[in-house]
């Protein structure tokens, strides 16, 4: 384990309050059809997740596409607008608030997104990308707005000399560095972490996480990290939570987590995941069948129409994140079977007849 | 399947290789000087970073390099009939080119959205292509589309046969480019970072698909992507590349138990683990050099650790001083530009390994001996 991530920040309230607390979060999107535009289903993007976020601490949010983990993830910004539920950041609801003070409390709650081409202005030069914050802000302004640029790009690792440079003329990892710049110039408490990595090469991607780990201990920061890599996750977060159609169906500390998983759609996602190695290469689990649509999910469990070991009773019941025996109490699983042991090697492999 | 010393006929050589663009900014030499070969029943991989030259490579073998794209020099030799004397396929007329690629050397790609056309059914798709190399009507060709689309696993291939490529999953889309691929019967398949945009669940799926039809029809496969566990799953020989050069060559096993080129070496290095461990992640400094500025000597030196160690003490000094100077402590000198070494040369520095580093054990022994690639 990250041994700097381990360690619990000292809380600065003094209470043992989370960072982030997010209760009951649904964000369904309207289908509209037909001449008036009649509203005839919902995209039921994310569909009532309970998560903390505790100081310090990073968060692991992993899932097939279409799982909505990045649409939780924006939910929590309040960049797309929320259906039902709470965002409690330190204690106030951000779902709540309007104008200034929601305004004031974004300065807290940042993002890194994906896609380093597409989340910079190509005719900003790096020095108003990574000063409009502060500007906006009223922190800064001339000078000494200028100085700030400098420090927060040496501090990601850019020569400040390049600041009146356009984001064209920096590689990929340069561009991410530039958006976590940005994102760090507020001082934020928690940064979104929407796949930071994933668009870059393998010998950048180290840097990036190293880069980012780096700053999480220098400014005590959270993440809320949303990635499909699997070994990324488990390399830098300290707890990890699985999302499928919307609905979390497993969460526990992140050796826990890949040592025993208990949710069979965990242990399939863990086991498709290629090794880096040769040897390892064996008969593995290959889960047939891709996510469901999201606006017509299956009943009961959603998982049951790709589990090998669904019964009756899961295709009936919707199974509740909960604790389970011989789990420690921080490790819940969502599946009626959690408490039996499961074996894939009694599971036929489909194959394809060729 | 997995022998390293050849005994799998060879499908497809290729032989220095030179493909060059002719752009504005000067000449880019993005594929310089690439040798090697793909055996039936066999999958090759090419590994790398953007900018490499492996899909310049892929594209190449299929000639389909788009101006100001040129092949230079170099030579593709395909063995269409494993008793006759191969066919060069960087000197056939168009005419006969066409009647290769789709029947014997078949190709995929990344983004199977882009190579799909919107406005067709799948179906009518992968019959044209029957139609066309095979010669078949359209009712039949249909049929054969049909029976590929349930080849590939595509569950009711009658009824998704009418379907368009948006109303698809990109699992599924990838199928559908597969079964294409395939209709025709190639003895080659070149897939281009097949995955690369596909969950984990997916790939998996897809590459047990390769693996299977592989084993059924011999066929040989050269595949080209950037992520290691891919390579470490379904390859048998693997090519690193790095700035439009083969830095490293051998089969799977030996790449990743004793890999020798510095920056094969990294590369395993920064990757993260799903097995726990600690600490920091080793990285490779800098990035990865534009096709139209590869650093002169060795394409690999600025960021190699063997030439680097002190350029990390003293940043402020340029990079071209180390290697000359006598109070410099490195231990490759001759990759630097001014040290007259030039580019290494990818030798057979053990029996079946190929590497392109000066500094690599063994290295001027097979220099010395004139075993070159």
């Amino acid at each position: 384990m990250n041994q700097a991530a381990a360690k619990p920040v000292p809380d600065a309230a003094g209470n043992g309050r989370p960072l982030l607390a997010i209760r009951g979060l649904k964000t369904h999107f309207p289908i509209y059809r037909g001449l008036f535009s009649r509203v005839v289903g919902h995209v039921r993007a994310v569909d009532g997740i309970d998560l903390d976020i505790h100081r310090g601490q990073t968060l692991g949010l992993v899932g097939e596409s279409g799982c909505g983990k990045t649409t939780a993830g924006r939910s929590i910004l309040r960049l797309v607008r929320p259906t039902a539920g709470s965002v409690l950041f330190d204690g106030t609801d951000i779902l709540t608030l309007g104008g200034r003070k929601l305004r004031t409390i974004r300065r807290y709650l940042q993002m890194i997104f994906q896609d380093p081409v597409g989340s910079l202005n190509p005719r900003m030069s790096v020095a108003s990308i990574v000063g409009e914050p502060l500007e906006i802000h009223r922190l800064a302004r001339g000078r000494r707005l200028r100085e700030r640029v400098g420090e927060l790009l040496a501090r990601v690792g850019l020569d400040p000399e390049d600041m009146n440079r356009y984001p064209h003329e920096f590689s990929g990892g340069q561009r991410q560095r530039i958006g976590i710049a940005r994102a760090i110039a507020l001082n934020p408490r928690l940064i979104v972490c929407d796949e930071p990595v994933s668009a870059l090469d393998v010998s950048i991607q180290s840097q990036i996480l190293n880069l980012l780990a780096d700053l999480r201990d220098e400014f005590h920061l959270s993440y809320l990290f949303i990635a499909h890599n699997l070994s990324v996750v488990r390399h830098f977060c300290n707890e990890v939570c699985v999302m499928y159609l919307g609905k979390i169906v497993e969460i526990a500390p992140v050796d826990q987590l890949y040592e025993s998983p208990r949710h069979p759609y965990t242990q399939a996602l863990l086991a498709s995941a290629p090794q880096a190695d040769p040897s390892a290469r064996s008969d593995r689990v290959v889960l047939s069948g891709e996510v469901p649509s999201p606006a017509d999910p299956p009943s009961g469990c959603a998982f049951h129409p790709r589990c090998p070991f669904a019964t009756e009773h899961c295709r009936l019941a919707t199974p509740h994140l909960t604790t389970k025996q011989g789990l420690s109490p921080d490790h819940m699983v969502a599946c009626h079977h959690a408490d039996e042991v499961l074996s894939w090697s009694d599971i036929p492999r489909r194959k394809p007849q060729v | 399947m997995t022998d390293a010393n050849g005994d799998n006929a060879p499908l497809l050589e290729v032989h220095d290789l030179h493909t060059r663009f002719h752009t504005e900014e000067g000449v880019v030499p993005a594929v310089d000087g690439v040798t090697w070969s793909a055996r039936r029943g066999e999958t090759l991989a090419i590994v790398g970073e953007s900018g490499c030259g492996k899909s310049v490579t892929a594209l190449s073998i299929m000639r389909l390099i788009p101006p100001p794209g040129r092949i230079v020099s170099g030579r593709v030799l395909l063995y269409e009939n494993p008793d006759k004397p191969p066919t060069d396929v960087l000197a056939l007329p168009e005419r006969r080119m066409r009647g290769i690629r789709g029947n014997q050397i078949a190709m995929i790609f990344q983004e199977p959205m882009s190579s799909l056309n919107p406005v067709f059914s799948i179906g009518d798709q992968i019959a044209e292509a029957v139609a066309l190399h095979q010669g078949l009507r359209s009712t039949d060709a249909m049929d054969a589309a049909i029976d590929m689309l349930e080849r590939v696993g595509i569950a009711a291939a009658r009824q998704r046969s009418r379907e368009y490529p948006h109303q698809m999953s990109g699992g599924m889309r990838q199928r559908v480019m597969i079964a294409m691929a395939l209709c025709c019967d190639p003895s080659l398949l070149i897939a281009d970072e097949p995955t690369t945009a596909l969950d984990v669940t997916v790939q998996a799926q897809i590459l047990d698909l390769l693996r299977d039809l592989q084993n059924k029809r011999d066929m040989g496969i050269v595949i080209i992507t950037h992520d290691l566990g891919v390579v470490a799953q379904i390859a048998d020989h693997v090519c690193v590349m790095y700035a439009g050069r083969i830095v490293e060559r051998t089969d799977v096993k030996e790449l990743f138990k004793n890999p020798m080129h510095p920056y094969t070496i990294g590369l395993l290095e920064s990757l993260p683990r799903t097995v726990a461990h600690s600490g920091r992640l080793k990285c490779i400094p800098g990035s990865v050099p534009n096709p139209a500025q590869f650093p002169e000597g060795c394409r690999f030196h600025p960021r190699c650790p063997l030439t680097r160690r002190l350029a990390d003490e003293s940043p402020a000094r340029p990079r071209e001083e180390f290697g000359s100077s006598g109070d410099v402590l490195l231990r490759c000198v001759r990759g630097t530009p001014n040290a007259r070494g030039g580019q290494p040369d990818l030798l057979e520095v053990r029996p079946g390994h190929f590497v392109a580093c000066w500094e690599s054990e063994g290295y001027d022994a097979a220099a010395g001996s004139g075993r070159s690639s």
